[in-house]
């Protein structure tokens, strides 16, 4: 019997991470100290308008995509599946799902869940209703849910870890869903039994109907509401807490030597940082241009002033980072290596064949009419690392002759600027996900243009629309792949934008008493907090030291 | 009595023209809640669900008219909708919460630099030869004049951060109880000296000077040199004669602090994250939080209107010749 239950428990635990040792000798208890940046905390449990606080917490996900390890981690779920024709998706949930009041979760509650969101729009957050492609969502038996669609699209699959299960019991009674503030929560996460809360601190406790034997293994989460990263900082040098992800300045220093035994931090590759090029004014409608202004940059060195070393300069011109990079067209990086090369005697020459020379004698490149070039390269008032690496981008333009000029905007002025399309460079990151067609469809696909920040550089082609949109009609990997190569291609060809470097993952933590971080050493999931499915996997997998 | 009906009349046309203000700064500034909530989501939003979240913030309301109007409502009846960034709390609640922290950060900090001030403007122009009145003075001015951000972090770099003596943030203890208990109150205690003694010290300094400029001029008038030349004990001359009335223009002076103080907390609460009006106020201007950015500054408004209205009183209180 007892052989039984650590059997169990090893399975279980090989099911959270391949990675991270199972073991029932993980003692229980400990209570996780977070910092949320806010406002403070109030009575509301609703996931939906708590900003994700809750997700993965409270609300466990059905499954989650593990872009680090590539692998799909089932939670609710323990499989999903889609037909041949990639019209249906069958989600099967595991046995004896509870909520923390003990009564069963069913296949009723997550299809409520779902339709419930087609009922009330603002909770649709992927929109997976509003794009018309979702037909319905049906419990077969207490464990199989159906989710029908109108066309083929195995990407749509990804929608589902964002979706907050909840229980019908509780939310069919509600009556303005948006207003509802979900007194006295009941949840499936590891963590739902709310012991305080107070304007800047919440605690929540373990949920005792756990799918998981011993998970999870804390006690507790307290979140303590910061106002800002500054605050964040000396917080973490006094050890109140023990999980960062935010931007620390000069970490080493300031953080990890305070106690180099149990301060660490790890930032793996997160989302590609570009120059985004507005490819409709002039000069920057001329290919040579662009590629001039690329050739212009000492990646390594902006990386190593600007950003304290923490990012890792992006040689790939196809649009995607080192965070994709089993994704990554190597041929296409070296097709076009020359464009990411620091090579300014290669700039000057490529703008000097184009035509743009110093015509007024003031030292800098005018257009062949004449007209002066000059341009500003838009980057958000406080976004301090991001300033400086403009900065350096137009320290080295000048050297090629080329005037720029960095220009601090609020965010809001920045965000319509972008979204408009009424920028001449900006720098900005690129869409992360599961995946990186999405990343495509955001910088490409014509439906985003005025929607969102990456569409508005003026660069696409209905074949490419077409080909974005064929993404989904297959779940051949290999097929796929061979639509990401040619995405890869054809933003290289174009240079919409000029890759700079990736962004890390901010996550400095104390395990002082806390262990089981990813790291380095153990990455078995990209540590970003501010993910439901992959926070989730993390606190499944600390424990006392 | 007319006279206190016109001011009245004055004080309620400035508030209209106040909240009219509050109304349209935030509409100025670039951008809109939703805009900022999407921005925020950093792509974990879909575009197609943004009119929907701004139908559920209750962003839809027509013409900018038509908001006016239902602005001013709103503030006549108190009921300001609900917050976005803390959504679906309504901002009343909100501001309920802070409030009480603000005042007591406000007015508390007021209160002592005031006594702190008095005291010192007082004795120093009394004994304005001697060293006291010499040093004290000029040193709270040199204080006083350092921008406040500077001064607060000063503080809060060595008595929070080098010396750990003190708590960096927050209103008490987050992990203790709400109650009135000793432990409790100390907590809360405890994380006000620095906030507090930040705005004491660019504070003081001004009551110093008010204070010093009022006595000097009483110290010249015949009553005080012949009471000292009657042999009265100097204290009672300092605070009898002269004290006395020369704190009268300074009373006035205090209704006026009053409404400033509460705008003046508003950069302590940033810096050392205190749970008050100030804190939310610029949390909710990062996030066009209209509602919030609306009550918050109807406060505000109101409360240096409300003091002015007080100091009014008092003049026709001390100076009868004024309800004439």
């Amino acid at each position: 019997m007892h052989n039984k239950k650590i059997l169990a428990s090893i399975i279980c635990g090989l099911l959270i991470s391949s990675n991270s040792v199972a073991s029932e000798d993980f003692k229980q208890g400990g209570t996780l100290t977070v910092p949320i940046i806010g406002t403070g905390f109030v009575d509301n449990y609703n996931p939906y308008t708590t900003k994700d606080l809750l997700h993965g917490v409270m609300f466990e996900p059905l499954l989650v995509f593990n872009n680090m390890t590539g692998k799909t981690e089932y939670r609710l779920a323990k499989s999903a599946e889609y037909s041949d024709d990639l019209k249906t998706i069958t989600v099967k949930l595991r046995d004896n799902l509870k909520w923390s009041d003990g009564s069963a979760l069913t296949a009723t509650d997550v299809a409520f869940s779902f339709t419930m969101t087609k009922d009330t729009p603002a909770f649709d957050q992927k929109g997976i209703w509003t794009a018309g492609n979702l037909a319905s969502v049906t419990a077969t038996n207490a464990t199989t849910i159906v989710f029908a669609l109108n066309e083929a699209d195995s990407t749509f699959i990804w929608n589902l870890e964002r979706y907050h299960i909840v229980p019908e019991q509780v939310w069919s009674k509600a009556e303005n869903l948006t207003t509802f503030t979900n007194p006295d929560p009941i949840g499936s996460g590891p963590m739902t039994e709310v012991t305080y809360l107070k304007a800047q601190q919440m605690e929540i406790c373990r949920n005792p109907e756990y799918y998981l034997a011993n998970r999870p293994y804390l006690d507790c989460i307290t979140f303590r509401s910061y106002n800002d990263n500054s605050q964040i900082q000396p917080a973490l040098m006094k050890g109140e807490i023990d999980w960062g992800s935010n931007f620390i300045a000069d970490v080493e220093n300031t953080f990890v030597a305070e106690n180099p035994k149990n301060h660490h931090f790890w930032y793996p590759a997160n989302d590609a940082i570009h120059l985004y090029v507005n490819t409709k004014v002039k000069p920057f409608d001329d290919l040579n241009v662009r590629k001039a202004l690329s050739m212009a940059l000492d990646r390594d060195e902006i990386v190593d002033i600007a950003a304290y070393g923490y990012p890792t300069a992006n040689f790939n011109v196809g649009g995607i980072g080192e965070l994709y990079d089993s994704y990554i067209d190597k041929e296409v990086t070296a097709k076009y290596k020359d464009i990411t090369e620091f090579n300014p005697e290669k700039a000057k020459q490529l703008l000097d064949a184009a035509g743009y020379t110093d015509l007024n004698d003031d030292g800098f490149r005018d257009m062949p009419d004449g007209t002066p070039i000059e341009f500003d390269i838009e980057v958000v008032n406080g976004w301090t690392d991001w300033i400086q690496v403009v900065q350096m981008v137009t320290e080295y333009y000048e050297e090629v002759g080329i005037k720029a000029n960095v220009k601090t905007v609020d965010w809001a002025v920045y965000d319509s600027s972008l979204k408009d399309g009424k920028y001449k460079m900006a720098i900005n990151w690129s869409l992360v996900a599961t995946n990186p067609i999405l990343a495509y469809q955001e910088y490409f696909d014509t439906a985003r243009i005025g929607k969102t920040w990456h569409a508005g550089h003026g660069v696409h082609s209905a074949k490419i629309d077409t080909l974005i949109n064929s993404f989904g009609s297959t779940n051949d990997p290999k097929k796929q792949q061979a639509i990401l190569n040619q995405l890869q291609e054809f933003s290289a060809a174009n240079l919409a934008f000029i890759p700079l470097f990736s962004n890390p993952t901010w996550f400095q933590y104390n395990s002082s008493k806390i262990v089981g971080w990813p790291s380095k050493e153990n990455p078995y999931v990209q540590p970003v907090w501010y993910d439901g499915g992959k926070r989730n996997l993390i606190i499944n997998n600390l424990h006392l030291k | 009595m007319s006279f206190l009906l016109r001011r009245l009349g004055f004080y309620f046309t400035a508030f209209l023209i106040a909240i009219s203000f509050n109304f349209a700064l935030p509409r100025m500034m670039p951008g809109d809640p939703i805009d900022a909530l999407f921005a925020a989501a950093q792509g974990r939003m879909d575009p197609a669900q943004m009119d929907a979240v701004r139908a559920m913030y209750g962003f839809m309301d027509g013409t900018l008219f038509e908001q006016y109007i239902s602005y001013i409502k709103s503030v006549f009846t108190l009921d300001l909708g609900p917050s976005v960034l803390m959504f679906p709390i309504d901002v009343i609640d909100v501001v309920g919460m802070a409030l009480p922290w603000t005042m007591f950060l406000a007015l508390g900090s007021l209160i002592v630099a005031l006594i702190l001030g008095v005291t010192i403007g007082t004795y120093s122009s009394y004994h304005r030869d001697g060293l006291f009145g010499q040093i004290v003075p000029p040193v709270l001015a040199f204080v006083s004049n350092f921008p406040y951000v500077v001064t607060a972090l000063l503080l809060f770099f060595f008595f929070g951060l080098q010396l750990e003596l003190l708590p960096l943030a927050y209103t008490y203890d987050p992990s203790i109880e709400k109650a009135f208990t000793l432990e409790f109150i100390s907590s809360v205690a405890e994380h006000a000296i620095l906030p507090m003694g930040s705005m004491i010290l660019v504070g003081i300094a001004t009551w110093v000077f008010n204070m010093r400029n009022a006595m000097i001029n009483v110290l010249g008038e015949d009553y005080v040199t012949m009471a000292e030349a009657k042999g009265l004990s100097g204290p009672r001359v300092m605070y009898r004669y002269a004290g006395r009335n020369a704190i009268l223009p300074v009373a006035t002076a205090i209704a006026m602090a009053i409404g400033f103080s509460f705008a003046g907390s508003i950069m302590t609460e940033v810096v050392f994250n205190y749970q008050g009006l100030g804190n939310i106020l610029l949390k909710g201007i990062v996030a066009r939080d209209y509602p919030l950015i609306q009550a918050i500054l109807l406060i505000l408004v109101s409360a240096v209107l409300t003091a002015n209205f007080i100091a009014d009183l008092l003049y026709v209180w001390l100076d009868p010749r004024i309800s004439n």
